[in-house]
């Protein structure tokens, strides 16, 4: 290509520069695009990614740290909504949990709300909402008996069925206390949140559409669209420039 | 005619998309029920078959092991939860000498369904019974656009004529 060429059909340069520049997408958008059209045959659907990297970057982790109270040998922790025991999960609650105590022979546990009655195998034996008009701030114990401290610093305690409580006058007390959770639990809790992991197919359908980059990565792939519409037009425009010289060189001999 | 839009658009921006709400405190329940002095909560706790005959009415999983209720007399009185389509709806029956003497939507958290706590539909449930196969005698007309809330409410009141026969059958 000479100088002169360059002067003379700009569009030409455009149309090699752009489609240089597009080489890396349409060879992405043609793989990703087969990939999508045979999905059942490549069970796209039915393979699960659980990188957490890649977890991490589409945000599915939990929006607020854990909170894991101790009772003897069990946890029982909360990531965001779920509520686990040990490795098992026990509610989905929006309500907060404030923590627990191990009492005779179950595990009292208290959420923002509710009181829940467990057995040590994790089985809620009885559920229920404490009809106050503050939410709970604490739990404990104080000579056998179950106290609750709510957010308004009034202090209840509880029957011995813990079906009813009462009010009694303000006491001090060693209320039950989060605890860190050990790296090994936290781990396996962490895949536990996050499911069995992504679907093959979601990720090559973001990579293909672009929104696995967000709003930037749509906009991109419409630029990279718009630039093959161009690519197009001006790949048929030259050809048909190049066939009109032809022709006129074959009349000219002629 | 722009006052018109004016308010009308204002309507539609403020009308909340949330249709649930705390209707009755559970204490107020129990008081509005038993008046004073309010009795005292008890426990019915449940064997195996009763919690399968529970299972059978939700049809679904149930996992508690006890129930509260308050007692006065012949009348008892229960708070039970059930799930309309993704959020549990807490709801209070009263049960006299077997049969439904009231039965009020206490929290609803649901977006959809909560005219079920009014008290044109409510009303078709007083006195109804249980039958032998565990269900009502009498059939509940629905609401539409809430029939998932009618039909929680229609176990709800199941469950606690069938838990009432339980106390019964126990003293």
């Amino acid at each position: 290509m000479t100088r002169h060429h360059k002067k003379r059909f700009p569009a030409f340069l455009w149309h090699r520069r752009l489609g240089l520049l597009l080489v890396l997408f349409i060879i992405m958008l043609a793989i990703t695009g087969i990939m999508l059209n045979h999905t059942d045959s490549l069970q796209l659907n039915q393979k699960k990614i659980s990188n957490s990297l890649l977890l991490n970057f589409y945000d599915i982790k939990p929006q607020k740290p854990p909170i894991n109270y101790r009772s003897q040998q069990h946890n029982i922790s909360q990531w965001d909504e779920q509520i686990y025991f040990d490795q098992k999960k026990l509610l989905n609650d929006k309500q907060e949990l404030r923590g627990l105590v191990n009492w005779q022979n179950i595990i009292v546990m208290v959420l923002s709300r509710d009181v829940v009655l467990l057995s040590t195998d994790g089985e809620i034996i009885d559920r229920y909402a404490l009809a106050q008009n503050s939410e709970i701030e604490h739990i404990g114990i104080q000579q056998n008996h179950l106290i609750i401290k709510m957010l308004d610093q009034s202090i209840w305690q509880a029957d011995d069925d813990i079906l009813n409580w009462q009010p009694i006058a303000p006491i001090q007390l060693n209320w039950s206390a989060p605890s860190p959770l050990n790296l090994k639990l936290k781990q396996i809790l962490l895949e536990k949140y996050r499911g069995e992991g992504l679907p093959l197919e979601r990720i090559v359908l973001d990579i293909h559409s672009g929104r696995i980059f967000g709003n930037f990565g749509v906009y991109l792939m419409d630029g990279v669209a718009l630039i093959m519409l161009f690519l197009s037009l001006s790949g048929a425009w030259m050809w048909r420039q190049r066939r009109q010289k032809q022709l006129k060189k074959k009349k000219r001999k002629a | 005619m722009l006052k018109t839009l004016l308010i009308l658009a204002s309507c539609l921006l403020l009308s909340p998309a949330y249709a649930g709400g705390d209707y009755l405190q559970p204490a107020d329940f129990i008081q509005q029920t038993f008046g004073k002095p309010v009795p005292k909560a008890r426990a019915l706790w449940l064997d195996k078959s009763q919690q399968q005959t529970i299972k059978q009415i939700l049809a679904h999983d149930f996992k508690k092991l006890r129930i509260r209720y308050w007692k006065r007399g012949e009348k008892s009185a229960w708070i039970l939860n059930e799930i309309g389509k993704e959020k549990p709806i807490t709801i209070g029956v009263v049960i006299n000498r077997g049969k439904i003497q009231s039965i009020h939507v206490l929290s609803f958290r649901e977006s959809r369904g909560s005219e079920i706590r009014h008290d044109f539909f409510t009303r078709q449930f007083k006195q109804l019974t249980l039958t032998q196969e565990q269900q009502l005698n009498k059939p509940i007309d629905g609401i539409s656009g809430a029939t998932l809330s009618v039909r929680a409410m229609t176990k709800i009141a199941r469950i606690a004529l069938y838990l009432d026969q339980q106390i019964r059958k126990a003293k």
